[in-house]
């Protein structure tokens, strides 16, 4: 495991190469995508196994602490989503530096967002993607994170009087950053992840996409909203397999748990 | 009545109590009682409401009271899933 930095736009991004298992023959590079604020805090024990699990299945395993996030440099609140789509292609630039091929794009939750949107914008980036329950609705997402400063008027825990989520967007839209739950939301970044969307974004033809869901129904399964995502894909000639597994939805809860089934469904490409 | 089996379940689940769902029942009180309930955990079981039911909860919709016990959460949901 080897913990380095690698120079990008706006600042140096803190990344950690899980190498691949010198007793199995190398498949190829993975470059994981994180996912938002305390999303990545919540999982971060499930992103290194899964890594530790590649790597022993002979993937090399690159994992991305974007811009103003984890221990790369700079604060949340300078981060935008170009500064972030920067940090990808110069992790994507290193990973080329040492295998001749493109690196397979993990992109968890927002995560999935961002990468998808890049690969619109840059169609060779790869030809392979592992979608961890990406998030469908950028906008949606947002609301449910500003959704943390306003249940404070419920619990009382708030100093700032009554805010509504209405309120909220009219600052960002007004160009004010929040702050939220210790985060520095600026409003270029909510704007940003605002935009993104599952449902309107074109992927290359021909990318091979496996999508990992977590559900709580016996049997698991995906909601109507996924399987109409898959369908669209499919039809615009995208090679995708969905999958749905009962497990606990790590990344939503603060105490650390294990989603085994998660990982065994993920190995599966 | 599998709405309110539904509610336990995902507030059991968001706030990892599952060794205290059984003493869950329409009279205990939730906020203020339950130390997991602060707040990222309210705006987490609200995601996880919308999520599960399908409906989206605005501002308006809730208060303090609608927290106040798991009775009165029940009740919002089956109120929300009708309107």
């Amino acid at each position: 495991m080897k913990p380095f930095f690698i120079k990008s736009i706006a600042g140096n991004i803190f990344c950690l190469y899980h190498s691949p298992a010198v007793n199995v023959e190398f498949k190829r590079n993975i470059l994981f995508i994180p996912p938002f604020a305390e999303e990545l805090n919540r999982s971060r024990h499930m992103i290194n196994k899964q890594a530790r699990e590649f790597s022993e299945a002979g993937y090399g395993v690159l994992i991305l602490d974007l811009y103003g996030t984890g221990d790369s440099e700079g604060d949340l609140g300078e981060a935008s989503l170009a500064i972030w789509q920067k940090d990808i292609l110069a992790a994507v630039s290193w990973l080329r530096s040492i295998s001749d091929t493109s690196p397979i794009i993990w992109a968890m939750r927002t995560g999935g967002l961002i990468a998808t949107d890049l690969l619109q914008k840059n169609s060779t980036l790869s030809d392979q993607m592992i979608l961890w329950s990406p998030v469908i609705e950028g906008k949606q997402f947002m609301t449910q994170f500003l959704r943390i400063k306003t249940s404070a008027n419920l619990t009382n825990e708030s100093e700032d009087g009554k805010t509504s989520v209405k309120d909220l967007w009219e600052n960002i839209d007004a160009g004010k950053s929040i702050e939220i739950a210790g985060y520095n939301l600026s409003a270029q970044m909510a704007t940003d992840i605002s935009a993104l969307s599952l449902k309107a974004v074109k992927l290359p033809r021909n990318l091979s996409v496996k999508w990992v869901e977590i559900s709580q129904a016996e049997p698991a399964c995906l909601s109507p909203a996924i399987k109409k995502i898959v369908d669209t894909w499919k039809a615009n000639d995208i090679n995708i397999t969905a999958a749905a597994v009962n497990d606990l939805p790590f990344y939503n809860l603060q105490e650390p748990v294990w989603a085994n089934n998660y990982i065994k469904e993920t190995l599966i490409l | 009545m599998t709405t309110i089996l539904d509610v336990k379940n995902i507030l059991v689940t968001t706030l990892q109590i599952s060794g205290r769902a059984n003493n869950i029942d329409a009279k205990t009180h939730l906020l203020g009682n339950i130390p997991e309930l602060d707040s990222m955990a309210v705006a987490m079981l609200i995601t996880a409401l919308e999520d599960h039911f399908g409906f989206i909860i605005d501002d308006d919709d809730i208060s303090a009271e609608t927290f106040e016990t798991f009775g009165s959460l029940c009740d919002f949901v089956i109120k929300k899933q009708s309107s």
